[in-house]
């Protein structure tokens, strides 16, 4: 594997994705538009530590919340958004750096992982419901229980608080952090500490047998996904212009998987694509109260799991006659019967 | 990591492997059952036993992948014992696996690269990864996903990736099962080749094979090691044959 043409790749696929960001307010309201910007990103950080470091996080909201909650309550103390954003992304990296570390020290299988991460989920969701009184504050910012955070500032201009980014700016704002987080993670991937992370997914015992701290690297990277997860979180703070404990709800941390499901995962596109896709239905089955939204969307989940067993960049990338890279393949198991070749081409 | 113990030289040390009264047990059954084992500098050991006799289990504990319940492991200067697989590999050692351990969704290339990068940095894994892929005679198939291949080939992808690693001590655990002879031939020609720079403990069955390559033996039974000698001194003992024979389990 060179380096040259990973990196052609990537350039084509940002310029690529700069393109649709760009054209995409031709057939859509900015408004909705950023918010499905802020879902892929969100999607993106799952679709990094699940599809690529064999992590299955049942509480990505858990730090989506977490980077939306810091941003408020920062920007309600602090007033310029620079310091808010960079908290909102730095404090959900940190928790998910301790609770990555928590379970993959304690060696965790992977179901409990899953049961952990779910039940932190909760917490921080029955945990915000009861701030309601005003015990409940930080600083200047009370967490308000049920009813979340409203009426913090949004972003502004770096240096600049009176010049807020909403509309088309905050839109570009979130293309740039969507392209930008792309970027990051290409880049992360291809370097040895993102090829170190797929051999362990591949196979943690080769891995360790190899010299390599398995329990290290997944903590770093579970945290990596945090921080993502995080600025995601902020993003949709500033534009909601409210925070509630609704953000870590189990059906916000289900979506995320729905998803990187539906989208393909194993691949960068396919959490992206996913999250714009569904994200996108989801806003317009919004509009109709025929059918319920969940069993729509539940059905989408079971046929897309059913019809495209790689996502729609399976999908997608079989019809340009090139499977995406390191596509999702069944996990063969040890010692399961495999062809054999007598031929020794040596 | 632990330090290194001060003033313990690599002169006084002639061993690089040294375990006293390893025990491991699983629900009361000691798998691996008091062993004292030493294995000299560029020494090439045959481990032989029957199905059972703590073999595998004994290489486990050794590697870290399973904490042992009593007794002790020095590898090179290093007190190891209880130590974790990663912080074992670091020091030199390198195993084959008797169920090959491979990564299978990822290319033969990208596996040994793995393996030649750890401890070495980009430049050098390069050139470590193209020198274990040619000595294995890997090149055609360099770019071949590894879970598509036969396993004679996922065998010596394993192979490489020890190799590639240049450990001072290799565990190879059932390397010939299952291959053509031609193969054997070429894994014996590897095994002696490797043994100019590393230690090497080596599990086998097959006689031939073994007195092709070894020439001390120390056979397990029940988790202990029962004989300890020259080819030819094992071979004659009766105790070795009763256990082969099943008169002794
Ligand atoms: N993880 C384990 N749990 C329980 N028993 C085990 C485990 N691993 C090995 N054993 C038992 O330990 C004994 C030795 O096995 P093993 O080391 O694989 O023998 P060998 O490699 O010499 O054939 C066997 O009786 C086996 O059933
Ligand atoms: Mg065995």
């Amino acid at each position: 594997m060179s380096a040259r043409p990973q990196l052609r790749g990537t350039f084509v696929a940002l310029a690529a994705g700069a393109a649709i960001l760009a054209l995409a307010p031709l057939v859509a309201e900015t408004y909705t538009l950023s918010v499905l910007v802020i879902y892929a990103i969100l999607a993106l950080s799952l679709g990094l530590i699940w599809g690529f470091g064999g992590i299955l996080c049942f509480g990505q909201a858990a730090f989506y919340g977490l980077g939306a909650y810091t941003y408020a309550i920062a920007a309600i103390n602090i007033g310029e958004s620079t310091l808010p954003v960079l908290l909102g992304i730095a404090v959900p990296f940190a928790f998910a750096f301790v609770l990555g570390a928590v379970m993959f020290y304690g060696r965790l299988s992977d179901v409990y992982l899953g049961v952990v991460t779910l039940v932190v989920t909760l917490i921080f969701f029955r945990f915000m419901n009861a701030t309601a009184g005003p015990a409940f504050a930080i600083g200047e910012a009370r967490l308000g229980g049920f009813n979340g955070i409203p009426g913090f500032p949004i972003l502004n201009v770096p240096g600049q608080p009176r010049w807020e980014i909403y509309d088309g700016a905050f839109y570009a704002v979130c293309a740039v952090a969507l392209l930008l987080v792309y970027g990051l993670v290409r880049w992360l991937l291809a370097s040895p500490f993102g090829r170190v992370a797929v051999a362990i997914r591949e196979n943690e015992g080769r891995a360790e047998l190899m010299g390599y701290d398995a329990r290290l690297r997944k903590t770093v990277l579970f945290a990596v996904g945090g921080g993502i997860a995080g600025l995601a979180g902020v993003l949709y703070a500033s534009w909601a212009e409210i925070v509630t404990p609704g953000l870590f709800s189990l059906a916000q941390s289900a979506e995320i998987i729905v998803w990187c499901i539906v989208g393909g995962l194993g691949t960068l596109a396919g959490p992206i694509i996913g999250a714009v896709v569904l994200g996108y239905a989801k806003f317009l089955l919004g509009q109709q109260s025929v059918i319920d939204n969940t069993l729509i969307l539940g059905a989408i989940l079971v046929l897309s799991v059913l019809l495209m067993p790689r996502g729609i960049a399976g999908v997608l990338g079989a019809a340009w006659g090139r499977a995406p890279r390191r596509a999702r393949r069944p996990r063969r198991r040890a010692g399961a019967p495999r062809r054999l070749r007598s031929l020794d081409r040596a | 990591m632990r330090a290194r113990r001060a003033g313990c030289g690599a002169s006084i040390v002639p061993s690089v492997l040294e375990t006293r009264g390893l025990t491991m047990t699983f629900g009361g059954v000691a798998a691996v059952d008091g062993v004292d084992f030493t294995l000299g500098r560029r020494e090439l050991r045959c481990l032989i036993g029957p199905n059972g006799a703590g073999k595998s289990t004994f290489f486990k504990c050794l590697t870290g992948q399973l904490k042992p319940t009593a007794g002790e492991i020095r590898i090179g200067e290093e007190e190891t014992t209880g130590w974790d697989p990663h912080a074992v590999a670091r020091l030199g050692v390198g195993v084959k696996t008797q169920v090959p351990s491979v990564m299978d969704g990822l290319s033969v290339r990208e596996n040994v690269w793995l393996s030649a990068y750890r401890g070495r940095g980009r430049a050098a894994a390069r050139s470590a990864t193209d020198a274990a892929i040619e000595r294995l005679a890997l090149g055609e198939i360099a770019r071949a996903l590894v879970g598509r291949l036969s396993h004679g080939e996922r065998q010596r992808v394993e192979l490489a990736i020890v190799v590639a690693a240049a450990p001072t001590l290799i565990l190879l655990d059932e390397p010939a099962a299952g291959l053509t002879s031609e193969e054997v031939g070429r894994l014996a020609e590897i095994i002696v080749a490797l043994n100019r720079e590393a230690a090497i403990v080596i599990v086998e069955h097959d006689m031939q094979f073994i007195r092709t390559i070894a020439s001390v033996i120390t056979v397990f039974s029940q988790g202990r090691i029962l004989v300890e000698g020259p080819v030819e001194d094992v071979m004659r003992d009766p105790r070795v044959r009763d256990v082969y024979l099943g008169r002794k389990g």
